[in-house]
Formats: C-alpha cells, sequence, structure tokens
C-alpha cells in the first residue's frame, strides 16, 4: 500500500493533490475511536411526558395550584398565559355548545316549548349543566351599558349631528372594539346564516363569537367573517329613536382587534363582494 | 340588475353651459333606457385631466343628480350615479385624483397616448379605463400591461354608441374592440352605450349579438351588463362611502340597503346615514328576518 505506483503518483496525485508524496492527510486520522455521550433514553422520556402533559382545563386548575398566584403575573410567563386562556376560551365555547345540546335533547324528550319552563327544569334536575349554560341576559349589560357608551364618547355624538364629521367617524369605527357590540348578518354567501344577531363575546381574527337569544335557550354561535356583512346602529339619544346604521365587511376585517388598532388598511379588488350587492 | 355605466353629460368642460333642452334630452334618453330593462345609470362627465379644476368640492361635480333628476328617479325607481371620464394626455400636467373622486361614484381614464396609457394602467387610482372607439387607439395594446390592470381590479369599458354613428367610426370601433377583447383576454370587460340621443340606445339582447360578433363570448358579454358593471359601481361607491372597504355606512338588509342600491339614504356631504332603531338588544337572534330568496 505505501510503495504507490509511479504512473499514479506523477500522473494523478500532481493533478488533484498538493503533495503528490503524501496522498493520505494525516490529520484525519485519530488513533481513538469517538463515543458521543447518550442522554441514557431522555428524550423519549420528555417526549412522552409532552404527549402526557398536554393542557386542557383540568390539569391547567392543577397546575396553577402548584404556583403561586404572583408568579403568574411575571412578565416571562406572559406567553404561558396567554396561552391558557387561549385554551379555556375554546374549551368555553365548546362546553357552552355541548350543554345547549344536551338541553334542546332534553326540551324535546319532555316536550318543553317554554324558555322558563326549561330553565326551570334544568336547575332542578340537571344542576351542573344549568351552571354552565351561556345565559343572554348576563350579556345585555355589556351592550347597553359598556358599548353604546363607548362608541358613543369614541365617536363624540351628539344631539346635534351638523358638526358630525362622517368620514372621521368612519376611521376611527374601522379601528374601535367589538366585543360587546350588537351585530346582525345583513348579507352572507352562507344564506342560513341572514338574520342571526347577537352580542359579541370575542372577536377573534376570522370569526365573531357571539351569544344569540333563541325561543328556547341561548346559544354561542362562531361566525366566521370571510363572506358575510355585519350591520350595526348606533342610538344618537336615549329619547329619540334615530341612530346611525353602519356595516361591516367582513372580509376585509380579518383581523383581531388588537392588531387592527394601527393599522392601515388597503382598497383591493372586490370581486369577492359580488353577493354583497346582490339580492 | 342591468347597468349602464356611459351616457354622457352635456358638458364637456366646467366653463360649459347646461342648457335646459341638453338636460331634456338627457331625460329622454334615461327614460328609454329604463324602458329597455336598465335599472343603474352612470352619468358620465367628460373632462380634460390638465383642465383647471374649481377649489370648492361641491362645485366639482355639475351633474347635481339629487335636484335635476330627483323626480325621475322616484317615478321610475331607477339609480342614478355621477361619474367622471378624465382625458389623460400628458401625465405630468394633470392633477391628483384623491380630491376629485370624493364628488363622483366612478372614476374613469381616457388615455390618448401611450404615455396616459402606462400611467393609467399602472399607478391611478380608477374604476375603469376605456377609449376612444371612434379613432385609433394610441398605441397598440399589450396583453401584460392590460391584464395586470385588469387583476387590480380595473375593468375595461366597450363603448358601442360609437358603432351607431357614422362609417369611418365604426370600422374603427371594430378593430379597436377586437384589440381590446384580445389584449384582455376577455376578462374584466364591461359594456356602456354612451347613447347622445334615445335612438342610440339599444337592449341587452341587441348589445350581446353585436359583441358578440366582434369575439366576446354571450356569456360575458351578460355579465359585462350585469354583475361587473355592477362591481365597478360597488367599487366606486365604496372608496367615498366607506373607509378603505371596512366599514360602510348604512346597512343591507332589505332591498337595496346597501351601499350601491343606497342612492338616496346616505346623506353625501357628512357620510352618514340616519335611520330609525330597528335593532334592539331584547329581540330574538336568530330567524327573526330571515331571508327568503
Amino acid at each position: 500500500m505505501d510503495r504507490t505506483q509511479t504512473f499514479i503518483k506523477d500522473c494523478l496525485f500532481t493533478k488533484c493533490l498538493e503533495d503528490p508524496e503524501k496522498p493520505f492527510n494525516e490529520n484525519r486520522f485519530q488513533d481513538t475511536l469517538l463515543l458521543l455521550p447518550t442522554d441514557g433514553g431522555l428524550t423519549s422520556r420528555l417526549q412522552r411526558q409532552q404527549r402526557k402533559s398536554k393542557l386542557n382545563l383540568d390539569n391547567l386548575q392543577k397546575v396553577s395550584q402548584l404556583e403561586s398566584a404572583d408568579k403568574q403575573l411575571e412578565k416571562r410567563d406572559y406567553q404561558r398565559i396567554n396561552k391558557n386562556s387561549k385554551i379555556a376560551l375554546r374549551e368555553y365555547i365548546n362546553n357552552c355548545k355541548k350543554n345547549t345540546k344536551k338541553c334542546l335533547k332534553l326540551a324535546y324528550e319532555n316536550k318543553i316549548t317554554d324558555k322558563e319552563d326549561l330553565l326551570h327544569y334544568i336547575e332542578e334536575k340537571h344542576p351542573t349543566i344549568y351552571e354552565s349554560l351561556p345565559q343572554y341576559v348576563d350579556f345585555v349589560p355589556m351592550y347597553k351599558e359598556l358599548w353604546i357608551n363607548y362608541i358613543k364618547e369614541l365617536l363624540n355624538i351628539t344631539k346635534n349631528l351638523k358638526t358630525f364629521n362622517g368620514s372621521l367617524a368612519l376611521l376611527k369605527l374601522s379601528m374601535a372594539d367589538y366585543n360587546g357590540a350588537l351585530l346582525r348578518v345583513t348579507k352572507s354567501k352562507n344564506k342560513t346564516l341572514i338574520g342571526l344577531q347577537g352580542i359579541v363575546i370575542w372577536d377573534s381574527q376570522k370569526f365573531f363569537i357571539m351569544i344569540v337569544k333563541g325561543n328556547i335557550i341561548d346559544e354561542i354561535k362562531c361566525i366566521p367573517k370571510k363572506g358575510t356583512v355585519f350591520q350595526f346602529e348606533i342610538p344618537i339619544s336615549d329619547d329619540d329613536d334615530s341612530a346611525l346604521r353602519y356595516s361591516i365587511l367582513g372580509d376585509r376585517f380579518k383581523y383581531r382587534s388588537v392588531d387592527r388598532a394601527g393599522r392601515k388598511f388597503k382598497s383591493r379588488r372586490c370581486d369577492d363582494m359580488l353577493y354583497y350587492i346582490q339580492n | 340588475m342591468l347597468v349602464d355605466l356611459n351616457v354622457p353629460w352635456p358638458q364637456n368642460s366646467y366653463a360649459d353651459k347646461v342648457t335646459s333642452q341638453a338636460v331634456n334630452n338627457l331625460i329622454k334618453t334615461l327614460s328609454t333606457l329604463h324602458m329597455l330593462g336598465y335599472t343603474h345609470i352612470a352619468i358620465n362627465f367628460t373632462v380634460n385631466h390638465s383642465e383647471k379644476f374649481p377649489n370648492d368640492v361641491k362645485l366639482l361635480n355639475p351633474i347635481d343628480i339629487k335636484r335635476r333628476f330627483g323626480e325621475l328617479m322616484d317615478r321610475t325607481g331607477l339609480k342614478l350615479y355621477s361619474r367622471i371620464t378624465l382625458i389623460i394626455d400628458d401625465p405630468s400636467k394633470g392633477q391628483s385624483l384623491s380630491k376629485i373622486s370624493q364628488a363622483f361614484d366612478i372614476v374613469a381614464a381616457l388615455p390618448i397616448s401611450e404615455k396616459g396609457l402606462t400611467l393609467s394602467t399602472t399607478n391611478l387610482d380608477i374604476d375603469l379605463l376605456t377609449f376612444q372607439y371612434g379613432s385609433r387607439l394610441p398605441t397598440f395594446l399589450k396583453h401584460k400591461s392590460i391584464c395586470s390592470c385588469v387583476n387590480r381590479g380595473v375593468k375595461l369599458e366597450i363603448v358601442y354608441g360609437y358603432a351607431l354613428r357614422d362609417v369611418q367610426a365604426r370600422r374603427q370601433f371594430v378593430s379597436n374592440v377586437r384589440s381590446v377583447i384580445r389584449s384582455s383576454r376577455s376578462r374584466g370587460i364591461v359594456i356602456g352605450s354612451g347613447a347622445m340621443s334615445p335612438l342610440e340606445c339599444r337592449n341587452i339582447l341587441g348589445v350581446t349579438s353585436l359583441i358578440k360578433n366582434l369575439g366576446l363570448p354571450s356569456d360575458r358579454c351578460s355579465k359585462a351588463m350585469g354583475d361587473l358593471a355592477s362591481l365597478v359601481l360597488l367599487n366606486g361607491r365604496l372608496r367615498n362611502k366607506s373607509h378603505k372597504q371596512t366599514i360602510v355606512t348604512g346597512g343591507g338588509s332589505g332591498d337595496g340597503d346597501d351601499v350601491v342600491n343606497d342612492v338616496q339614504g346616505i346623506d353625501d356631504v357628512q357620510t352618514i346615514k340616519v335611520v330609525k332603531r330597528s335593532m334592539d338588544a331584547e329581540q330574538l337572534g336568530h330567524a327573526s328576518k330571515r331571508h327568503k330568496p
């Protein structure tokens, strides 16, 4: 092996190696075989644990019991709190939906057609379901006392509308907060949504989550912003009957209220909004 | 809805005077169009872009639809809109569109030079691109620039009124329309009448048979006078009546309550709509007013 043939040395090695005498770089060889230390199965164990500790509402409470309350308020935990609140909201919505379904089933089985009768019945027989039922009445003050006053203050509405600046109001409305607003779906690609009306309890990026007053039971509905037009009214004064009417084009409104505040909106081609002008 | 986006206004600059005879003639044209089934009509004021515009916003729109045509609208149920067409020759001389577009529902551009064409296909914030079909096009229309313009949301207009006047204009009209259809790959085309007298109005069948001969498929023809033309109206109305297409004044529940159909309800100066309260927190949430198709 040591004796390289002259042809190879002269013709091939000279071409591709710097030193034809030493075809192999000796630094490349090491005396001992190196082995990397292993973690003794730690990663697989961690992965298993992670899968087990996937968050839901039950073990969330355990975690919060373990940790003291003030520790959670620290800033470095912000991300985690944020994550948890998202999960909690999702769980709440799913829970409400599940319970309203159960209630409807109960109403059907017992042939109850009145709202109050049903509520009494559930309160007596199924107190756990009753506790987690969303009640429209609870949310009405959110609209009547909070949101109307907020929006009136924001737009500076007085009885005298002569000095009211419409375009400035539109700009402010595009940045306003709609949690607690009373919205009605007026036009939609999905015809079954038309006519729905409810109070917004959460304004997410792609959905308005509303509580809707029903004949028998109040429901929580997630209404997609895409392909839907929402209408709302701002009463000018309490004793008068007149109001200002505006609509939200859901297709151009797909941002969370936090992101919307400092946003510069842009007009786009509106070929997707043909449903808005067709009856 | 059947839409005609181009009925000329008898004035070619701000200095011209409007005679009552011309307005009467226009009203006759409008009622003829109404007889032929049109529901939405835009009155077109053509003006040179380099001309001096009045400073006052109120003087910017000479058409004054509410005063002159309010009676006609009430009687027939027509919806009238104002449109401005800017003749663009040298882009450096013109002024900004933002102020002009406040006073009109639709803004259109009519380039008569190559520079004007490149400007209006790329930069200008317009709803419509139209040409002088009676004379030669300013330049050979390229598919790339026209289609990028259509993708932006600007529609191309064909004015069939030129085909009904004299032989010379008709010859140019045929070649121009064919070149417009070719360069846009028959996408985003709307058709307007440009009728100066009641005799130049045609109904949808007449227009379709004419334009179909020139190479536009007949389904696109009926779309060009219905859906696409109403999109132009929507685009134009949303510019003034909404904040960047997010929040719009007025609602959309009943018939003719949205921005396009609601011509009379929205206050143009203040851009607000005052209504009687119809929404109450005590109302039932669903199916209170279920839509019946």
